[in-house]
């Protein structure tokens, strides 16, 4: 330091013994504020705008909430999962669903280990999607019919109840005291429910003013003196159990192992009317959807169904278990809101959900043993997998319907019968692959320039396609179709409409994989020609494979779009998800004014499955084989 | 580069210099004369077949004779597509031998000859299928007594359209014309109560329907893809959930939470329904508000308006040619403004001095069970208006977001670097750019609109689709009908297209 020149030393920079205070950048830059400035109020324009979507946004989500949490009724969906889910697919047959489901989860984890390089989310979804449905006879039995209470009083006779029983099933009949839940807050009977039977109006009346008086606390529940029986009797008329309840022993219950496989019927009767209110609850009845149809199947299967005594000497005051569908009325706070609206759902989803994800762990350690495997048996794998996904279809489409005629193991299953997210894959599925080879046929000719008549052939067919509304299309395959064939019009509707969809998607899929041909260069058709190869191989070699590795994110999202367009097949006549909500909120009447709930969830299955594929596009589209080589 | 530009040289050459692309020395040019060169162009030839098949078609009744009577229709349909495909069969023997003649090449070797006997058998097959598929469908159809019969469309329609033109009252005035008037109102097709004058009502109210969600799904639309870009964090997201939720739930999942969870939940009774002002209602009815009334001097005010519109029309391109021109501003949309209002304004008070208003609003009025007065929009309508408007407004606020975004961002940087305000570059340089992409996709959205507005059916509001399904259900026709459907359908789908085209060629990029 010490010989430098003066100018030198000048230039030199001796930092300073003491760090100079760093320069901060102002506060209302950084940190929470400065965010919000920069993202909400960075000028008076956009603050009006933060402020006037603010009072919107929480208005819309204040009273969303507050109807969603406090006022609405999900029990339309807790009681009908399995409609929702596999609709009136006959109950005793339901394990072939199950089967499907669990050899799709297998193969899916399978295919996750096996081909690492495919997008897991693919394979995902379809778990996700499966869990809803694997075992889903295990939902209808570890997850119970809810129990079906019965208000019994003095002014109003208990109508008698029939239902049918399988061998060894387990019933209870329980009398519970009425609790009066402002005096008793720890009550588990508090009365949260009513007995809404659209039949008998007169305990609809009592009730209410039943319950009237336990909001007001004006109702004495302690003067508990109801004096009545409960009786279980079967096909025969024999009791099989009796319960009395009297002022001194309120409580009890009996349970019951059902003998046989019938109609079984549960009669009340009155001993003597004081004064009191009970329930009568009923444990592990299946309750049934919609009333006359399900009577119907039960009447072919068990015979005619048990005539039992009316209270009041009348005839035909029976109803079905079914139709004692309970509805929630009254306050509500958000602890009932978890545990009487959302935790059934989730209760009965968690198993299954488990269940799935098991099988499709246990599925991807196989197949990534298989790809651990030498080079000649990883081939092999590669084309069984191959094989087994294209095979699937057909298995589970001859699985599902069964033998027509004496069936044996596999008795016929109407299409007419399938129905809700089950109906709605197969509709989305079947015809999404027939479709492929419509669309690969459809773009080729007309991408054709040779062969004019082909090529003009094709144009029309697309256009004419694409210009009408599905639903003519779908109306085409339910009223015209059939007489091209027969005059009978004998095909049943579901495969009709698998065929009306897949040519409708056909055409759109051949405008899509039109535009993929088109990005493929010109030069290396003109390579390919060179090198001695024919057209078909030039196609089948050259175009065809680059033009639809460029479009799979189009055709995914042609996938999303049928997905919802098969929603329209419920104006034709057939039971997918909407079809099936029509049928829940039309065919039982204590459904129908919570038709939105039922909507709202629909809707929601909808917007995840189309989101997660949405996703997926979007991941093939930047980093997938669609970007490959591009 | 700039030889690509050059047009082509000399009349017979159509090779562009410069150029490595081969194909365009594919399209060589027909020789021969001008007669002969017509004849080989695909139009022609296409053209011409279709004809002929419409020829053997309308024949057909007199050409079977040539065919064994009682024959299947398995035969039939064989020989009508022997007949259909014969003049391509003879062209395709006679370009055989020509060609042969020519280069000398067998004609199982030829290309071109294995191309169009490939294309004679598409042909021949799809023309076959199609005819036994029809000949199937007419014999079975005859058999379930269903018999094709295109009469039904001036049969008696039966029920009443709940909705839309009174098809009664709006042919009355033909009663009044001198002379054809009595006969035209009586002519099968035209009259009032048939499955045509049905039919053309659903329609109306399918168009009704459609150009109002048209138009608000358009202006939501292009309000949410400007909040999809906006720098506004709330906003943004707002904007995106809104269009991810309705783009990704099925249109009828939509309508029907429209339908039975909005509409059908407001009050029924007119006392209780929701009011604007007592001017206009909302109940699960529908809603009613004011109409407007003619009175005798409406026309000179509505005249003066039409000439100032068309007078306005003129002065803003008269505007524009002088800014291209000259570069003084245009100003176009203020001399339109003031000339429309204008005009409109003195046929207003020329309208008051003759003799009253030339308006009147009649304000609808609700007693204890019903509207009346004014004019309603149906609950069906507006259900099925809601439901299209939400889900339309998601993709066409996508199309508006891909269509900004595809502006270079170094433009919007150079027109703030030039001191325009926002709202200038938002006009002046984004929306004309980023509007030349999303008119074709937004062409498409439009055909969708029309052709999903078909889904009204469900939710009982009736369009086109619920009468021709109604008139299915009673006649039995479906055929008859379903080609009318489809034609209009068609019909609709093509006219939107063609609008939406000529709108996109006034908005290419003109080169001067």
């Amino acid at each position: 330091m010490t010989d430098f020149p003066q100018r030198q030393q000048d230039l030199l920079f001796v930092a300073p013994k003491e760090a100079p205070q760093s320069r901060k950048p102002p506060a209302n830059t950084i940190g929470v504020v400065g965010w919000l400035r920069e993202n909400l109020f960075s000028s008076w324009a956009n603050s009006i705008a933060t402020v006037t979507t603010a009072i919107v946004l929480v208005w819309f989500l204040s009273t969303t909430l507050n109807w969603a949490i406090f006022n609405a009724e999900w029990t339309v969906v807790n009681n009908n999962l399995r409609l929702l889910l596999v609709g009136q697919y006959d109950q005793n047959e339901l394990w072939r669903i199950s089967a499907i489901a669990v050899l799709l989860t297998f193969l899916s984890g399978v295919s996750i280990g096996f081909w690492s390089q495919v997008p897991r989310p693919v394979f995902i979804t379809i778990i996700i999607v499966l869990a809803l449905l694997v075992f889903v006879p295990l939902i209808s039995q570890a997850f119970p019919p809810p129990p079906v209470r019965v208000i019994a009083s003095p002014d109003a006779a208990v109508q008698p109840m029939r239902f049918v029983g399988d061998e060894g099933q387990q019933v209870s009949v329980t009398i519970e005291q009425l609790t009066n839940r402002n005096a008793d807050p720890d009550a588990e009977n508090f009365p949260g429910f009513i007995e809404t039977s659209p039949g008998s109006v007169n305990s609809r009346t009592i009730w209410s003013e039943v319950r009237q008086g336990l909001r007001t606390e004006s109702l004495d529940l302690s003067d508990y003196s109801l004096n009545f029986s409960v009786a279980l009797v079967d096909a025969a008329g024999n009791t099989l159990e009796t319960l009395t309840s009297t002022p001194d022993r309120p409580e009890t219950s009996f349970t019951v192992t059902l003998p046989e496989t019938g109609w079984y019927g549960i009669v009340t009767d009155m001993v003597a009317s004081e004064t009191g209110y009970a329930w009568i609850r009923l444990d592990g009845i299946e309750s049934y959807t919609t009333q006359t149809q399900a009577v119907e199947r039960r009447t072919e299967r068990y015979g005619e169904p048990i005539d039992l005594p009316c209270p009041d000497g009348g005839t035909d005051c029976t109803n079905e278990v079914a139709q004692r569908v309970l509805r929630y009325e009254g306050s509500r706070d958000l602890f009932d809101y978890f545990t009487l609206q959302v935790s059934p759902f989730f209760r009965a989803m968690v198993i299954p959900s488990l269940v799935a994800v098991a099988i499709a762990f246990v599925g991807g350690v196989v197949g990534y043993f298989m790809k651990r495997q030498p080079r000649e048996r990883v081939r092999l794998s590669n084309s069984i997998i191959l094989g087994v996904w294209l095979l699937l279809m057909p298995v589970s489409y001859f699985l599902l319907r069964g033998v027509r005629g004496d069936g044996g193991l596999l008795p016929f299953v109407p299409t007419t019968d399938w129905g809700g997210l089950v109906l709605t894959l197969i509709l989305t599925a079947i015809p999404m692959v027939a479709a492929f080879p419509i669309g690969i046929l459809l773009a080729l000719g007309r991408a054709n320039k040779r062969l004019v008549m082909v090529s003009t052939f094709c144009t029309i067919f697309i256009e004419v396609v694409r210009g009408v509304p599905l639903i003519t299309i779908l109306f085409f395959a339910k009223l015209i179709l059939p007489f091209f064939i027969s005059a009978s019009g004998a095909i049943e509707l579901a495969p009709r409409m698998m065929i009306g969809l897949s040519l409708f998607s056909g055409a759109y899929v051949a405008e899509i994989i039109r535009g993929g041909l088109q990005i493929v260069p010109r030069g290396q058709t003109e390579a390919a020609q060179a090198l001695g190869l024919t057209p078909a191989y030039v196609t089948w070699l050259i175009t065809m494979p680059q033009a639809i590795r460029a479009v799979i994110p189009a055709l995914m999202s042609q996938v999303v779009s049928l997905f919802q367009d098969t929603t329209l097949v419920s104006i034709v006549g057939l039971f997918e998800l909407l079809g099936i909500v029509e049928l829940i909120v039309n065919g039982q009447q204590q459904y129908r004014s919570f038709q939105r709930e039922a909507y709202i969830f629909v809707g929601l299955v909808y917007l995840v499955v189309s989101l997660v594929m949405a996703s997926i596009s979007r991941r093939l589209e930047s980093t997938g084989v669609g970007a490959a080589r591009r | 580069m700039s030889d690509q530009a050059q047009p082509p040289t000399g009349s017979g050459d159509f090779f562009v210099l410069g150029t490595n692309d081969l194909s365009v020395s594919r399209s060589q040019p027909v020789q021969g004369s001008l007669l002969e060169r017509f004849v080989k162009t695909p139009s022609f030839i296409i053209s011409g077949f279709f004809l002929y098949v419409l020829f053997v078609i309308i024949f057909w009744a007199a050409i079977r004779g040539v065919i064994p009577q009682g024959a299947p229709t398995l035969v039939l349909a064989v020989w009508f597509g022997v007949i259909a495909t014969l003049p391509l069969a003879i062209m395709t023997v006679v370009n055989t031998v020509v060609r042969g003649n020519r280069t000398k090449i067998p004609f199982y070797r030829d290309l071109v000859t294995i191309q169009e006997v490939i294309q004679l058998a598409f042909v021949f097959l799809v023309i076959s299928t199609i005819a036994l598929l029809i000949f199937n469908l007419r014999v079975n159809l005859a058999d379930s007594g269903l018999s094709i019969n295109f009469n039904v469309l001036s049969r008696d329609f039966g029920t009443e359209v709940s909705e839309g033109p009174d098809p009664r009252a709006d042919l009355q005035f033909l009663l009044n014309v001198p002379v054809l008037g009595e006969q035209l109102y009586s002519v099968p097709i035209f009259a009032p109560d048939t499955y045509f004058r049905a039919l053309a009502v659903g329609f109306v109210n399918t168009l009704r329907v459609v150009w109002l969600s048209l138009i608000s799904s358009t202006t939501l639309g292009v309000l949410l893809g400007i909040g999809l870009l906006s720098n506004n964090w709330l906003v943004k997201n707002v904007a995106f959930g809104w269009v991810e939720v309705f783009r990704n739930t099925p249109l009828l999942v939509q309508l029907f939470f429209m339908y039975t969870g909005v509409i059908r939940l407001l009050p029924s009774r007119p006392d209780d329904a929701l009011t604007l002002f007592d001017v206009a209602y909302f109940s699960s009815r529908g809603f009613y508000f004011p109409a407007v009334v003619y009175t005798p001097t409406s026309g000179y005010f509505y005249w003066a308006l039409a000439i100032g519109f068309v007078l306005g029309v003129i002065a803003w391109r008269w505007r524009q040619r002088v800014n291209e021109q000259t570069g003084q501003p245009a100003n176009g949309l203020n001399y339109f403004l003031s000339i429309t209002v204008g005009l409109g304004l003195v046929g207003f008070v020329l309208a008051f001095v003759l003799g009253g208003t030339p308006i009147l609003f009649d304000i609808p009025e609700a007693s204890r069970f019903n509207f009346s007065g004014g004019t309603a929009l149906s609950g069906e309508y507006m259900g099925l208006f809601l439901g299209l408007t939400t889900y339309t407004s998601a993709y066409i606020a996508d199309i508006v977001r891909a269509g900004i975004q595809s502006v270079p961002k170094g433009q919007i940087e150079a027109s703030r670097a030039l001191g325009l305000r926002n709202m200038q570059t938002l006009n002046m340089i984004i929306l004309p750019q980023a509007l030349r992409l999303a008119v074709p996709p937004l062409t498409n959205q439009y055909v969708n609109l029309a052709k999903n507005s078909s889904l009204g059916l469900a939710i009982g509001f009736t369009d086109l689709f619920s009468v021709a399904n109604i008139s299915i259900n009673q006649s039995g026709q479906s055929v008859v009908i379903f080609v009318v459907i489809l034609l209009v359908y068609l019909a609709v789908s093509l006219l939107i297209s063609l609008v939406m085209n000529i709108f996109n060629s006034t908005l290419r990029l003109k080169t001067r």
